[in-house]
């Protein structure tokens, strides 16, 4: 592990304590001198669910909070805290929730325990690709959907990054048909954990951070987080000899900017214009990032460190993927929002499934002939 | 995707119109605030689906962001300048900005439609890949310098469909002697299969293939092909193109004058075109896969891919006409080189990302 990794995972591991003293000292220092107050200026707190300036997703949330500090020249300020720091990365959205902080970077897949249908505002196991989904949300009807669901938890919520699709993950053994699942700990967070539990596996979920230690102590026989780029900066390869992929689970996992309702309404017109924007910028730039650092990674896991991915089986994807329309479609059984959700994204999922071999897919497959 | 209208009586009303309104609507106290009035030209009519609403969405955008100190009037293409001239009318300052698509200035340098789409390229989400964190922008802003310019992506369409045609397409033997609507790089592509390339804007095309000056055309996708009405009249539909796959769209700023900003407003000019980037393609991509399937059911029309030799000679000539772009001259060879180094890395990673997963997902 080099001295960078370990700095990683040391911050993502922050324990109870040093979360509080953190937390301590955030209070501290938000407690703004009365000059910037009087004039009208705002100190907000984003808490992530990343280590700092984590490949693609801390440096992502990063890009947002000064953006919007840049462009509003300072009238809404924000703070950035690093996973662990004010609160831990999986309590975000509650944190939001109550104010703790005013607003959350994180994956509305990490809270599928409040409901189930957040997941298809980031992504759902056999779902959208980045394009698809970003789509969906804008042009489909689903940010509609969004704001009513996460209306009922107090929050305002905006597409805020993604990172393509992901790889299948890394395992300590070969995957060669669906009953080397049976009996297999993996991180896999969302919909697709309920996916890998009914194929016999055992999902766990826990925040990128604790990940190696895991894999290296033998608490997890496998391990998914998201492309070659992370993966690298992780060090999976460390720790796991086999790498498959594309994943069959996350097509395009979209991030999102959470924010506490009642300060999300407080804001002028023109600081919410810019607050949407400076997310939906970084939904493209981080994107991007991803794009450029796993093609980049991917040559040099294999030039470097020996390691080519191969593609799951067929019969593997195949079933699970049938096994994923099954936990998909069941959400929409959680009562009347939860239907409209899954009937409105099933009819654009149907209508751009067709498109594909005419669009992207398509032209990517002519590519290689 | 080309379109003008450009008739010079519509060019110099509108301009006249322009500077009254300019002129009149500048309060003394607003310059005293420091507020910052721009003019942006477009190559689209106005509002046009997609394309026009996307240049729409920029402006309202950076008023609304920067509360009202900076006030974007949008100028369909024709009202203030022909919409070809849309580069040259920010470099003559008669506007500070222009929304467009850099392959349509081919003519000033060969390399500029590496910024936008060229034949065989990248997808939408690789050429974003390529400008932000590949090292294209480095090359746009010192490709665009040589001009006192600077771009950023602002839009794209996403892959674009390969055209209409009245007959099937069975082999390369089917495409000799058509004569076919096609722009930019594509139309010297198809000249080399034997077909010959001819240039229109959008609003000519139907009645040249009602009259038969044409025999087939590409256009955008379905959602803009629909409304041309294409398929009253050509029954074949065949797609993806080889020609467009990412058709990205750029904001053009005079240099000096984006220099000139405070901060603030730099940032959210460049906010408002970085978000419009996504807002775009996502309009086209709800847009396309909803007209599909009303070209399908509603109109029946048959649509289809070309056979494989006939995609793999178009590939094959698509490399030759964008690699000889390298021999324009030492920018020229960085930007294909850089180029062609992230295609590369790109077309090996995709089998793992979006393409594997998409196969998957159809299987």
């Amino acid at each position: 592990m080099t001295k960078k990794d370990s700095e990683i995972l040391q911050r993502g591991r922050l324990s109870r304590r040093t979360v509080l003293t953190a937390g301590a000292a955030a209070t501290a220092t938000a407690a703004l001198p009365a000059p910037a107050l009087s004039q009208g200026r705002r100190q907000w707190r984003l808490v992530t669910a990343w280590p700092k300036n984590f490949p693609g997703l801390g440096t992502g949330a990063q890009r947002i909070v000064d953006s919007i500090t840049e462009m509003s020249e300072g009238a809404l300020a924000i703070k950035l805290y690093a996973a662990g720091e004010l609160v831990p990365a999986f309590e975000i959205f509650d944190a939001v929730r109550q104010g703790t902080a005013e607003m959350g970077h994180a994956s509305a897949a990490y809270w599928t325990g409040k409901s189930k249908s957040f997941a298809f505002f980031a992504v759902v196991p056999g779902g959208l690709v980045a394009q698809e989904q970003n789509a969906w949300l804008a042009y489909g009807g689903g940010q509609e959907l969004w704001d009513e669901i996460y209306g009922e938890y107090g929050l305002k919520a905006w597409p805020a990054g993604n990172t393509g699709t992901q790889m299948g993950g890394w395992f300590n053994k070969e995957i060669n048909s669906l009953s080397d699942i049976e009996g297999l700990r993996m991180r896999i967070p969302g919909l697709a954990g309920e996916v890998i539990n009914r194929a016999g596996g055992v999902a766990i979920s826990m925040p990128g951070g604790e990940i190696m230690s895991s894999m290296q102590s033998g608490v997890i026989d496998a391990v998914e987080f998201a492309g070659p780029w992370t993966d690298l900066a992780f060090g999976f390869h460390k720790a796991a000899k086999y790498y498959n992929g594309p994943g069959f689970h996350e097509p395009g996992a979209t991030l999102e900017l959470a924010i506490n309702r009642e300060q999300w309404d407080g804001l002028p017109p023109h600081l919410k214009t810019i607050v949407r924007h400076a997310a939906e910028a970084e939904n493209q730039r981080m994107l991007s990032e991803f794009t450029a650092g796993n093609a980049a990674s991917l040559e040099s896991l294999a030039r470097d460190h020996g390691i080519v991915p191969r593609p799951m089986p067929d019969d593997v994807i195949r079933g699970l993927r049938a096994i994923s329309a099954e936990v998909v479609a069941e959400t929409a059984e959680d009562g009347e929002l939860p239907r409209r959700i899954y009937d409105n994204w099933s009819r654009f999922k149907t209508q751009v499934i067709a498109l594909a071999p005419y669009a992207e897919q398509g032209a990517l497959n002519q590519r290689d002939l | 995707m080309t379109l003008k209208s450009n008739a010079r009586r519509r060019f110099l009303v509108g301009a006249a119109a322009g500077s009254a309104a300019a002129a009149s609507a500048l309060p003394a106290p607003a310059i005293a605030q420091g507020n910052v009035r721009w003019k942006m030209v477009t190559t689209w009519p106005k509002n046009f689906p997609g394309l026009g609403t996307g240049a729409q969405r920029v402006a309202d955008r950076i008023k609304t962001m920067s509360d009202g100190r900076m006030d974007i009037r949008l100028y369909a293409a024709g009202e203030l300048v022909p919409a070809f001239e849309a580069f040259d009318a920010v470099r003559e300052g008669i506007a500070e900005m222009s929304h467009d698509a850099s392959y349509y200035w081919v003519a000033k340098h060969k390399s500029t439609p590496f910024f936008c789409t060229v034949p065989g390229g990248l997808t939408h989400q690789e050429h974003m890949g390529w400008i932000y964190h590949g090292g294209g922008q480095k090359l746009w802003d010192e490709l665009y310098a040589e001009f006192g310019l600077r771009a950023f992506l602002a839009g794209g369409s996403g892959v674009q469909m390969g055209g209409w045609f009245q007959k099937e397409i069975n082999g390369l033997d089917d495409l000799k002697g058509l004569k076919m609507r096609m722009p930019g790089l594509g139309a010297e592509v198809i000249n080399r299969l034997g077909v010959t390339a001819v240039n229109m804007p959008g609003g000519e095309i139907m009645p040249a293939l009602q009259s038969g000056v044409i025999d087939a055309t590409e256009w955008v996708g379905p959602w803009n092909d629909l409304a041309f009405g294409f398929h009253k009249i050509a029954k074949y539909y065949y797609g993806p193109g080889f020609h467009e796959p990412s058709s990205s769209i750029e904001v053009i700023v005079a240099k000096d004058k984006y220099e000139e900003l405070p901060k603030d407003l730099q940032a959210i000019v460049e906010a408002a075109c970085t978000a419009e980037t996504s807002y775009t393609l996502s309009e086209f991509t709800a847009g396309n896969s909803a007209a599909q399937t009303k070209l399908v059911e509603v109109h029946g029309v048959k649509i289809g891919s070309f056979p494989k030799d006939v995609v793999k000679a178009m590939f094959a000539a698509s490399h030759d006409v964008v690699s000889e772009t390298a021999n324009e001259g030492e920018l020229a060879k960085r930007i294909y080189e850089s180029w062609a180094k992230f295609r590369a890395e790109s077309v090996a990673r995709a089998p793992f990302a979006e393409q594997g997963y998409m196969n998957d997902r159809a299987s």
